[in-house]
Formats: C-alpha cells, structure tokens, sequence
C-alpha cells in the first residue's frame, strides 16, 4: 500500500508541477505579446472604470512597473486567494464567480458525455473484437469513424437544428427551464436533464468511434496473448474469459487514453455548449472572446487545466486500483 | 487402452502469402499412463500439433483434415460447450510460454478459483482455496503465494503453478510444451522430477514435448520425431536408446548434448530445416540427408510399421 | 520498410486506396477549384436564398454564393491543416527522437516536458495565444503546432527507445557509427509507417482544431476558409432562420476529408500491424464458419 501511496504523490508531483507551468504560461502569454498588455487588456474598459479599479486590475495581474519577478509574486499572490481578476463583459462581476457556475454546468454535462461514450465505446470495441467478423465489427467502425470526422460544433449545428428548431422535440438553449429555481427538486433536476440531453448525445455520437476502435484494437492485441489461449484451455466458460480476462486487461490502457483524451475532448464539448448556448465554461469563452474579455479568458484557461489535471489524478488513482502492476 | 488417438491431422496457417500446413498427416497414440515424447526442431510444428489435437489454436490456424478420438470420442465434432467440459477434466496444457500465460491483474488464487469453478461450480469457496493451497504443496511452493501477483514471482515459481492449475482437476492427459526451456538446468531436473513423482502416484499420461532428445530418452516410453510439420519415425524408447533408424534421428544423435535448449545440437546436420511455405517435394528432409536417392525427392515417404509399435517414413531405411 | 514500399502497399490496401482517392480529390479541389467558381466574398445575389440553378448550395446571410465559397474555402484549411500536420511531426520526431535515443537526464527533461503538454487541455490554450496574436493564417498555424507536437513526441519516443534496443542499432553503435548515422540510416526507415500515420492524425486534428479556432472568430474573419464559413453561419443565424444550406455543406467537406484520411490511417495500421491483416484474412476466408469462442475451426480439406 506504500507505493501505491507513494505513487499517486508522484503524480500529485508531477500534476501540481504541470499546473505551475500553465500559471506561469498565464502569466508569461500577456507578456511576449507585442504591444502593451495593460493597453490591450483593458482597451475595452476606458470610460466604463474608475482609474482606481483600473489600478486594482494591475495589480491582480501583476502589471505594474515592478520588475518582472516582482511582478511575478504579486500576480502569484493575488491568485493563490482566488483573485482573477474582473471580468469585463460581466462588469464588475469577479472573474472566479462568473467561472463557479459555469465549471458546475460544463463537468455536469462533459463530464456525463464523455462517461456516457466511453462505457459505450470500450463495450462495443470488445464485443467487436471478441467476434471477429461480426455486424459490429464490420459496419460499425468505419461508420463512426465517418461520424467522428465532423467537427463536434457542427454536429450540434446539425443536431439543434433538426431536433431542436426543425422537429421541436428538445429545448433550444440554457441548461434548465425557466421558472425552475436550481436546487434539489424534480422540476429542475428533469428539466436540467432534458436540456442536457440533445447535447450529451452529439458529444457521445461525435467520440464514440474513437474509443470504440482504441478499445477492438487493444482487444485484438490481447485476443492473442498467451493468457487467453490458456484461459480458454482451462475450460472458463466464454464470458469469464471475455470479462475477466480479455475486456479487463484491454481496458487497463484505454483508462490511461481517456485521462489524455480528457483535454482534447474538452475542447470539443465547449465549442458543443456553444452551440446549444448552455451555460457552461464553452459558453463563457465565446462571451470572452466576442468582447475581448482577457482576464476571463485567462481565468477560463486556469480554471479548465485545473479540471483536467484534477480528472488526470482521478484516472490514476482508477488505474492503480485496476492494475497491480503499477502498485509495484 | 488408448487415451488419445490422432490420425492423420492436417493444421493450416492462414498467412498473407499463402496457405502454410505446418502439421501434415501426423499420427500418434497415447495410452493411459504413457508418456509419449515428441522431439523436433525449432518450428517443426509440435507446438501446433498438440494445440490442434485440443483445439486450442486460435487465428490464423484451421485444422484441414484427420481425426482425434479421445477415449471414443471425437474430438473435432465436438460442440463450444463440450469442448469446454472435456478440456482440463480430461485433459490439460502447460504451454511453451507458461510464463506468460497467467493474466498478470488476477492473483494467483484467481487462477485457481476460477479453473475449479469453470468445471465444479457446486464446490465451495473454502474448499477450493484448499484445495489450491493443497496443489501448490504439491510442486513445493508455499500456499502463501497464493496471494500474489504472477509479476512478483520467479519463473521456475510461475512453472510450478501453471503445472500445478494443470493437475486442478486430476486429468487423464497431461501435455507439457517444452515445460523447461526457459529455466536454468537445476530447476529445470527438479521440476521434471517432481512431475514424474506425481505421474507416479495420480498415474495420468504425458504428451512431453521438446528439443532435447536425451532428456526423453530418460523417462518416455514412446517417442516421435517431427520434422517439417511431418512424423518422420516413432516407436518404443528403446528404439532410439540404440540410436533410433531415420536418418534425422541418427543425426540428433550425433550432436553432442548441450545444456541448455538444443538448438546448437542440429548443426551437425547440414543445411537448415526447409521453409514451411512451399516445402521440397518428395521426402522433405531429402535436401539434407546423406542417404537420399532420386526416388526420395519425388516421392513422399510414408509412415510404414517395420517392426512391432515401430514406425518409420524413409524409402531407404525402410528396403534394407 | 522504405518510402516506395509502403505507398506500394498504401495502393494495395483497400481502405488505404479508398482514403487516398478521397483525399485527392479535395486537394485536387484546393488546388485547381478557386480559379474555376464566382467570387466567394462578392455580395452576388439576395441572402439567404435556399440552393437553385443560379446558386447550387444557395446564398449566404450577405447574399454571397455558397458553393463558391466552400470551393475556395477548402485551400487554406488544407494548406494550414497539412502544414501543421507537418510541422507537428517534425517537431515531435525531433523532440521525442532525441529523448528516446540520448535516454537519461535529456529524456527525464524532454519526458517532464512531453507530459506537461500533454495535460494541458488544448483548445483553452489556443484560445488564449490565438487572443493575444494578431489574427491570421500564421498565429494560426503556431498555436496549432505549439499544442499539438506533444502527443506526437510521445508516440515517436517510445518507438525510438524500442529501436535503439534492437540488435542492429546496437550492432551499429558497437562498431563506432556516428549518432547521426544511426539515427537517419537505421532508426528513421523503421519508423515511417509511425510517422506517416503520425503525420495523418496531426492534419486530421489540425483542420478541427482550426476550424474550431475560426469558428470563435479568432482566425481572420475576412479569409475565407471552412472555419470562417462556419462563423458566418452562426453569426447569420443560419439555425434560426433555417438556412442550413449555409453549413451543411462546408461540414460535410471537413467530414469527407477527415473521413478520408482516418481510412488511410486504418490501411496503414493493418501495414505496419500484420496481426490485423492476418486475422482479418482468416475470418474472411473462412466466411462464417470462424470460431468466435476461440476453438480451432474443422474445415475438412482447408481453404484455398
Ligand atoms: N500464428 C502463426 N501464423 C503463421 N504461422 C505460424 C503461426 N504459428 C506458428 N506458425 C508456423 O508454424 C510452424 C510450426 O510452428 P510451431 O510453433 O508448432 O513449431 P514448434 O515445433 O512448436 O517450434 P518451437 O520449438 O520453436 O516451439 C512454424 O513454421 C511457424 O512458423
Ligand atoms: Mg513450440
């Protein structure tokens, strides 16, 4: 159990080291552009704040004319109690609350999709793969392949506007219907579930495929080892040795894919939000962008890597209860 | 009475460059209590022979003709279900590459548990961890180990268990795949000896297969010698106690025993073993034999009785 | 395997074959199709008109021709997605080869840095530099080739490490050739089907990742490019006045390109990955009469 205990302060190591680069990246980006971050930064705020919140801002971002470690630690400072800044769409509402709300919504409905596709696509990869030849082994991957070469965004284009604007079966936007208050009630939790539904499904049908060949793919690899041939020469019935032997250990380096694959499908699942104009980190970054709004796009950053390492810490902590040899 | 009998088994590889028949007409017995070895070079199908005769072999391979009886019955007709029953009970493996075939998540113990389970469901989870702990006593490791993963243990350990799981379920037929040639020789003489003690007492027969033909001469009682997916001579070990008559066979005589795998002992025969993909016609050790005539590269030689239980497949040895 | 060789085998492979045509046909696009359509910019005809004779794919929020418009789309996404495919495996091949191969304290340096990439979340960060640059193809291209070399590094280093392992490569070092040598005499040959596939993957993620890019608005919104279609189309409503004709086809494009080049990648992974060629040769030569519960099957007489 040492080791195991030590391994995971390893990785812990190692995530809080990858997060120090991505607040230093934050840092650093303002800084190697060319002009004046301050001038760029708050361009849009002229007229709107009084010099003294401008001032304030500085110093949350550290750019005073301090020199550069100095401003370094300030910005440090500020951020490690949870100061990043003001947002500038939202005036004058703090960045770190803007961002609370809508990092629930966004692993809520990410979070749900991407469980939701993987459980599906390593089940079908290994039924796939276990009978060689089959329906599903031979239809299914090119067709979701096919599927998962249209940009999620777009998939959503399409999949709002057939069931949502065309048929009229789903909600057109927002995360929960109107004049249902959040909290723990069946209207909201129903309705929240409803709104989420449309784009669950374009996230899952977008990466399925690719979780599902990651998975037949392994699976072919570990149809072949030794174990198996003896598993079945033992006399397991065909199940068991699907299960326990095969599924299992094919698993075991799609988890460490799904912890890598956490990021990029990320990405994907806020351009989705987007689209379905749901509340949730995606549709803040759009709000950021369209109105220049740097300090929440850089609190978006942080607070998204954030997420990711946390989820990649998780995925460890699976993988070492899941396999014995990384205990060793 | 005869335990197993094969008759003319044929087994294919599909590969990408053609259909590749890496066993060929090969015919041989087993009765109960026997060991039966099989000797061979390195890729001379032995491995694929015993697999077949258990319907192991998975993709690429087919089995393209012949018949394997298993105490009257067949075993090619049999179903998934009866495959199943009849494998273990009747008849269980330790393959050539015993060390990796304990999946490497699952204890020991699970092994075990799940063997037992597959065949006697009724059977309680305390008495099968006891018998398990009873098994490994019996190929000396402590039951402890019983705890561990296969990673943490050695690999004359990890030979144990799998001949250990092997003997789960008091088989008739036992068939060992070159059980020894990753161990060093003081493991390797211990282990054979501790399963010729347990031959002894639970009296179930051996298919041993290996390189080494002097380690056979030692304790088979029959003894077959593969070449190119072909049963070139077999016979009672005493025959080839006198040095055997297929000129293949004399030739693994000539060289002198190494230690370790007898890869090295075949370079006394000239030239290599034939490509398996398109074979020389007639006999197909012609190429290499001192004693080939023009008859032996056109006609293929077949297994002939030349005396009682003696087979032998040569034109020439088998005039004189 | 050298170059020849294996684009021999991409040719006789059905998917590869497949994926190569259909990738040659879009670059054939991008190639030769803006000089033969309408102005895609040009505020030609009344918006938002459903596809006819006039317009094929109808017209734009702004009254511009749709068609024309993916036509000449297609040349900078594939110019910008094939040049950071490239440039992603160059740098990934540089990065993970020199870990791989020196070991050490290099590859513990080059592996810590390979890693941290790695967990960062992509698009956040090429949000956040595609802000601060100044619009365009080239900020582009940088952020895509600054978040994506990472994974590629990886891919490339693990497979340097098992070479430098193998007989001939240390045979190479024990008779006194130079690193350089080694590297591109016997190392870089035997990773060419990686690299290729490498090379593919890149481009494919680079075009989503671009026109996601575009599609924020953080490209240069007056380029025409199939991001930029998208981000018209979203900014005209196209969903709420029902003009799907504004972005269906531009998605189709990318999905057919993507398409067409996940199919060259599954043909070269059966070429490079025999275990997958051969069992899908048993399985169709045995036409139904394969065993799924791992039995060895009886086909008295073999197959041919
Ligand atoms: N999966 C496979 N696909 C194609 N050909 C195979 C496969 N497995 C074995 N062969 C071929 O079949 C022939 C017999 O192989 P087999 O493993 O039975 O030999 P062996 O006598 O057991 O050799 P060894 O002493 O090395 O274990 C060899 O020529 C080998 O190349
Ligand atoms: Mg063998």
């Amino acid at each position: 159990m040492n080791r195991s205990v030590e391994y995971l302060l390893r990785r812990l190591g190692f995530y809080s080291l990858a997060a120090m680069v991505a607040i230093t990246l934050n840092f650093m980006i303002p800084r190697m552009m060319p002009g004046d971050p301050a001038q760029i930064m708050f361009a849009r705020f002229k007229g709107e704040m009084s010099p003294a919140v401008i001032t304030a801002m500085r110093e949350t971002f550290g750019l005073t004319n301090d020199p550069m470690w100095q401003q370094y630690l300030t910005y440090l400072k500020h951020l490690f109690s949870g100061d990043l800044g003001i947002s500038i769409s939202n005036f004058p509402k703090p960045v770190i609350s803007i961002i609370a709300t809508g990092l629930t919504w966004s692993i809520f409905l990410a979070g749900s999709a991407l469980i939701i596709s993987f459980i599906l696509g390593t089940s079908l990869g290994a039924l796939a793969a276990w009978r060689r030849g089959g329906i599903l082994d031979s239809i299914m991957p090119p067709l979701l392949a096919l599927l998962g070469a249209f940009p999620y965004f777009w998939m959503a284009m399409l999949v709002l506007f057939v069931f949502g604007f065309g048929l009229g079966w789903f909600p057109l936007w927002h995360a929960y219907p109107d004049g249902t208050s959040p909290g723990f009630n069946s209207p909201f939790i129903l309705g929240a579930l409803y709104h989420a539904a449309l784009p669950a499904a374009t996230m899952v049908i977008a990466s399925l495929g690719g979780w599902m060949l990651a998975m037949r793919n392994t699976m072919i690899g570990i149809l072949g080892s030794d174990y198996i041939t003896y598993a079945r020469a033992r006399g397991l019935t065909s199940r068991r040795v699907l299960i326990r032997y095969a599924a299992r250990n094919a698993l075991l380096p799609n988890i460490t894919g799904f912890g890598m694959a956490l990021g990029f499908v990320l990405g994907g699942a806020l351009l989705t939000e987007i689209i379905f104009s749901y509340p949730g980190q995606g549709y803040l970054l759009i709000q950021a962008v369209r109105a220049q709004d740097y300090p929440l796009m850089q609190g978006l950053f942080l607070t998204i890597t954030l997420a990711v390492l946390g989820a990649n810490w998780f995925v460890d902590i699976v993988t070492l209860l899941l396999d014995p040899r990384t205990r060793r | 009475m005869n335990l197993l009998r094969v008759e003319n088994l044929k087994v294919d590889y599909l590969t990408p460059d053609g259909v590749l028949q890496a066993v060929d007409n090969v015919s041989f017995e087993i009765k109960q209590g026997e060991i039966l070895g099989l000797v061979g070079e390195s890729g001379s199908g032995k491995s694929t022979a015993a697999m077949a005769a258990m319907r192991i072999l998975g993709p690429p391979a087919l089995i393209a003709g012949g018949r394997v009886i298993f105490k009257e019955r067949d075993v090619l007709k049999m179903t998934a279900e009866e495959l199943r029953r009849w494998h273990w009970q009747d008849v269980s493996i330790v393959m050539q590459s015993a060390l990796n075939a304990l999946n490497p998540v699952l204890v020991i113990q699970e092994h075990f548990v799940d063997t037992i389970n597959a065949h006697c469901p009724e059977q309680s989870n305390g008495e099968v961890l006891e018998r398990a702990a009873k098994l490994l006593k019996m190929v000396d490791i402590d039951p402890r180990y019983l705890k561990s993963y296969p990673h943490e243990l050695s690999g004359g350990m990890r030979q144990r268990i799998v001949i250990a799981l092997a003997l789960a379920l008091y088989p008739q037929l036992l068939i060992m795949d070159e059980p020894t040639t990753a161990l060093d020789v003081v493991v390797e003489r211990e282990i054979i000896k501790r399963v010729l003690q347990l031959q002894k007492e639970m009296g179930f027969a051996i298919l041993f297969i290996t390189h080494d033909l002097s380690l056979l001469l030692e304790f088979a009682t029959q003894l077959g010698v593969l070449y190119a997916g072909r049963l070139v001579e077999i016979g009672p070990v005493e025959v080839f106690r006198r040095g055997g008559v297929h000129p293949y066979t004399q030739g693994l005589f000539q060289a002198v025993p190494q230690l370790h795998g007898a890869r090295e002992a075949f370079k006394s025969i000239p030239g290599s073993p034939p490509s398996m993909k398109n074979p020389p016609p007639g006999c197909r050790f012609h190429p290499r034999c001192p004693l080939a005539e023009e008859r032996c590269s056109k006609e293929q030689p077949e297994l002939k009785q030349i005396a009682q239980e003696h087979q032998l497949a040569c034109h020439v040895r088998s005039r004189d | 395997m050298n170059a020849g060789l294996l684009f021999k085998q991409m040719l006789t492979n059905r998917k590869a074959l497949a994926g190569m045509i259909l990738f040659g046909l879009f670059v054939l696009m991008a190639l030769i199709g803006p000089w033969m359509v309408q102005d895609p910019i040009e505020f030609t005809s009344i918006p938002n008109q459903p596809p006819s004779l006039d317009n094929w794919f109808g017209t734009t929020g702004q009254g511009q021709d749709v068609f024309a418009q993916t036509v000449v789309g297609s040349r900078a996404t594939l110019a910008i997605g094939c040049a950071s495919g490239f440039l992603v495996v160059i740098l990934g091949a540089v990065i993970g080869g020199i870990a791989g191969y020196l070991g050490g304290r290099t590859d513990d340096f080059l592996s810590l840095l390979i890693n941290i990439f790695l967990v960062m979340p992509g698009l956040p960060l090429m949000v956040v530099l595609a802000a601060w640059l100044p619009p365009g193809p080239l900020t582009i291209l940088s952020v895509l080739v600054l978040t994506g070399w990472a994974w590629h590094a990886r891919v490339l280093r693990a497979q340097t490490m098992s070479l430098s392992q193998r007989d001939f490569v240390l045979a190479a070092k024990v008779t006194g050739e130079s690193s350089l040598r080694i590297v591109t005499a016997e190392i870089l040959p035997n990773m060419l089907s990686l690299m290729t596939s490498s090379f593919i993957g890149a481009t494919i993620y680079s075009i989503g990742a671009q026109v996601g890019l575009e599609f924020l608005g953080l490209g240069d919104i007056s380029n025409v490019t199939w991001g930029t279609n998208l981000y018209w189309a979203s900014n005209d409503s196209a969903l709420l006045l029902g003009s799907w004709w504004t972005f269906v086809p531009t998605g189709l494009c990318i999905a057919l390109l993507g398409f067409g080049l996940t199919l060259i990648n599954f043909g070269v992974d059966e070429i490079a990955n025999p275990r997958l060629a051969t069992e899908s040769l048993w399985v169709r030569k045995l036409k139904g009469r394969a065993t799924v519960d791992g039995s060895t099957p009886v086909i008295e007489g073999g197959v041919r």
